[in-house]
């Protein structure tokens, strides 16, 4: 009924994961100096957080990012008889 | 990655992994960089502070220290305690906690500034406990948010004096 495409192609897949990687550790990272200058850890976890819903926000719906290099699949040959029989002419020769 | 299960499958690992170091880092931080008392805690007690009640021997005592200065990142509360150490006239060598207190972190009393307060726990074992001395001593634990409890016993501060002897040591 409703044709929702979830996929990513290859590159898109690559660049998600690389992308979510570098946000998670930059919060973290970010996080871990700033709570390690006002002293109050439970700032670094609530940064660190932030990160991580960024994370999910950024690179679990499958945007136009990440689809920009569909694959070229092969057009499909008609599934009848004929052409049954023709690829296997084909293998033949 | 192809579908969403997977991603968030991903994403999820990875920050737990990265919570994992960071609370790791934390507690190698208390590790690297201890942290002391600025200045030593002051205590004083004589041996008139301390009185004999029945079969009690109460200690008072004063205590002055700043303890402000012990929290940090990874300290949620710091658990301080004085120490009576003294050997019982039969010869056995007794370390026994005689007064604590729980300091928060965020709290504005954490100057702890006692004048002549009694111990909340008494020495009881009148029997042995003539004509000793008494050997009081400040020390702190601090309860830390990830770790382990970490003993301080840098800047202590120490005072001994007899206690005292009345007719029923004579006895």
């Amino acid at each position: 009924m409703f044709n929702i495409q979830t996929h990513m192609d290859f590159e898109g897949q690559n660049r998600a994961e690389k992308i979510s990687r570098a946000i998670i550790t930059f919060f973290g990272f970010a996080g871990l100096i700033w709570g390690a200058i006002i002293q109050q850890f439970s700032q670094t976890i609530y940064i660190l957080a932030a990160g991580f819903v960024l994370a999910l926000l950024i690179t679990i719906p499958p945007y136009p990012l990440y689809r920009r290099k569909p694959l070229n699949w092969q057009k499909s040959k008609n599934q009848n008889s004929e052409g049954g029989e023709s690829s296997k002419k084909n293998k033949q020769k | 990655m192809h579908n969403y299960f997977d991603r968030i499958n991903n994403v999820t690992s990875f920050f737990v992994t990265i919570t994992f170091l960071i609370i790791l880092t934390l507690m190698s931080s208390t590790i690297v960089f201890p942290k002391d008392l600025d200045e030593e805690p002051i205590l004083y007690s004589n041996t008139n502070m301390t009185k004999k009640i029945a079969t009690f021997t109460v200690v008072y005592f004063d205590l002055e220290a700043d303890f402000e200065a012990l929290f940090n990142w990874n300290v949620k509360q710091l658990f301080i305690y004085v120490f009576a150490e003294f050997q019982k006239s039969n010869g056995v060598h007794v370390n026994m906690m005689i007064w604590d207190r729980i300091l928060r972190r965020g709290s504005t009393d954490n100057w702890v500034n006692l004048k002549n307060v009694p111990a909340k726990y008494y020495l009881n074992d009148l029997k042995y406990l003539c004509s000793s001395n008494l050997t009081l001593s400040v020390h702190w634990i601090s309860i830390p948010t990830a770790g382990v409890f970490y003993p301080y016993n840098h800047k202590e501060s120490r005072i001994t004096f007899p206690l005292p002897n009345d007719k029923t040591c004579s006895a």
